[in-house]
């Protein structure tokens, strides 16, 4: 799976838990999830559930701790998959 | 200079209840010693928020601290001082043990960590929200209770963000020697500030 396809799923997990789609208009790769997409932390352990369900992975701590823009996310999740 | 932290949970968020019950949640969030404490309380979702509100509140402090660290669950572990719901426990943090007390009421739960003060002297409050901006909102309140609690003109009080995340309380635009903090989930919203009677007159 190339880095396009893994940005593609990682956005459309985003997506289900942000709670105002007006913070879209102004995403990049660089937009945090805490704060700029405004979701909060607890529902970031539901977004570790679902990426490793989507791609079939483990995130360990040490991998979430380093996950707080978009690109954060698509980049550990795209190295995981390389390394398997 | 006393720090504070707070967090609050909708109980009545739909998410809320659904999260704690996905297989793998849980052990994401929590030490093995919390996982038994949570077997062994009767309402397992509402005390896992417990757990969760006490390690959010304690790492809003560990923020303010001179080596701020992300938020890593695991990394903070909460010992309530009883079953659930408990009134107060200790968070064991990489920065020291914090205490923390709790709120709970059946549709929230609100915890206050505090370093270097006692719980006597921290004002909190919970309010709801309706459909307002929440964090707005949240900010005015919090504004309104310092200016009632320290009988200034609101119009003085003002919040100015260190790091786009923490907030501080200004008299005049001058940072005051107070800490706060701010929490808002669902249909709630609530703050906590250092409410120190010696220093009640601020002009």
């Amino acid at each position: 799976m190339d880095r396009s396809e893994v940005n593609e799923k990682v956005l459309s997990i985003l997506k289900k838990y942000t709670r105002k789609d007006d913070v879209w208009e102004t995403a990049s790769g660089d937009s945090k999830i805490l704060e700029d997409l405004q979701i909060n932390s607890a529902r970031l352990v539901d977004i570790m559930l679902d990426l490793e369900d989507e791609f079939d992975i483990e995130i360990d701590d040490e991998t979430m701790d380093s996950i707080m823009t978009i690109d954060n996310a698509v980049d550990a999740i795209h190295a995981k998959m390389k390394n398997q | 200079m006393a720090l504070v932290g707070n967090d609050l949970v909708s109980l009545q968020d739909p998410a809320n209840q659904r999260s704690p019950l996905r297989t793998g949640y849980i052990e994401k969030c929590c030490t093995e010693k919390e996982q038994q404490w949570l077997l062994e309380q009767e309402d397992k979702i509402a005390a896992f928020w417990q757990l969760w509100s006490g390690k959010e509140s304690a790492y809003k402090i560990g923020m303010k601290m001179d080596e701020p660290y992300h938020f890593q669950p695991r990394l903070l572990e909460v010992d309530p001082m009883g079953h659930f719901p408990a009134e107060k426990g200790m968070v064991a943090t990489p920065f020291g043990k914090v205490p923390v007390w709790w709120m709970v009421d059946p549709t929230f739960i609100h915890a206050i960590a505090g370093v270097d003060v006692a719980r006597d002297v921290l004002q909190p409050a919970v309010f709801p929200l309706g459909n307002e901006d929440e964090s707005a909102l949240t900010h005015e309140r919090l504004l309104n209770g310092v200016a009632r609690f320290y009988k200034v003109p609101r119009r003085e009080l003002s919040l100015h963000w260190i790091d786009q995340k923490i907030p501080q309380l200004c008299y005049k635009s001058l940072p005051m020697q107070l800490d706060c903090s701010m929490s808002h989930d669902g249909p709630w919203g609530a703050f906590v500030f250092t409410a120190y009677a010696q220093v009640k007159t601020l002009s």
